[in-house]
């Protein structure tokens, strides 16, 4: 079964006066490539970096990672 | 992209092991007769690791300052632990060819100890950099 979590991040960024990914960084303690990495979608941080990154947006979890349901094909042939 | 702190360490750390093990295979095979394999030079392989452990520290030295430290962040240590994982599937495949060499080439069961440590090693480090320009 594969999954798949999208974020929005990018636009979070921009909507906070444009924080650079570095600052974001900074902020939730950990390197500008690991922010460039979870924005890619190649990277899926742990609960905890996912909470810090809600909170210095502060805005709900949902609101930055959102989880796709696996197709509903793939769902059936489990069943 | 260029290189991140990370990147450079490892790539340092790779770079310095092949270079310390071919000048300690190379110096121990590249005068000896070709029947007789040599044994292994005890003197010349902890100098080749002294000298391994030292330039690595300056090395590092060096990089961190330049970088104005860089810790380590969960994405680095979980690139680490996939990495070392690969590692070891490479020094266990290593350790059997060691282990058949005492059937067939008993003389050469020490040096492929050797090379099996070195080439899990540069395994290990070689999938470092995979992940990192993976971008995982």
């Amino acid at each position: 079964m594969k999954t798949r979590i999208r974020n929005n991040i990018r636009k979070l960024r921009f909507e906070a006066n444009e924080m650079t990914q570095q600052a974001l960084a900074e902020r939730i303690g950990v390197t500008r490539q690991t922010v460039m990495a979870i924005e890619k979608g190649k990277y899926s941080p742990s609960l905890e970096v996912s909470f810090r990154i809600a909170a210095v947006f502060n805005v709900p979890l949902e609101e930055v990672f959102q989880y796709e349901q696996p197709d509903d094909a793939a769902g059936a042939d489990e069943h | 992209m260029g290189l991140t702190y990370q990147e450079k360490s490892i790539w340092g750390s790779l770079v310095i092991i092949l270079a310390a093990f071919s000048y300690y295979f190379a110096g121990l095979f590249g005068g000896s007769s070709g029947t007789d394999a040599p044994v292994v030079d005890l003197p010349r392989l902890i100098t080749v690791v002294v000298l391994v452990i030292l330039v690595e520290v300056v090395y590092h030295i060096i990089i961190a300052i330049k970088a104005g430290g860089a810790p380590r962040d969960e994405r680095d240590r979980l690139i680490e632990a996939k990495s070392y994982r690969i590692g070891y599937f490479v020094l266990s495949a290593g350790l059997f060819a060691a282990i058949a060499s005492t059937v067939w080439a008993p003389e050469m069961t020490a040096h492929a100890l050797i090379l099996s440590i070195v080439i899990a090693e540069c395994g290990h480090f070689i999938s470092q950099l995979y992940y990192y320009r993976l971008g995982i």
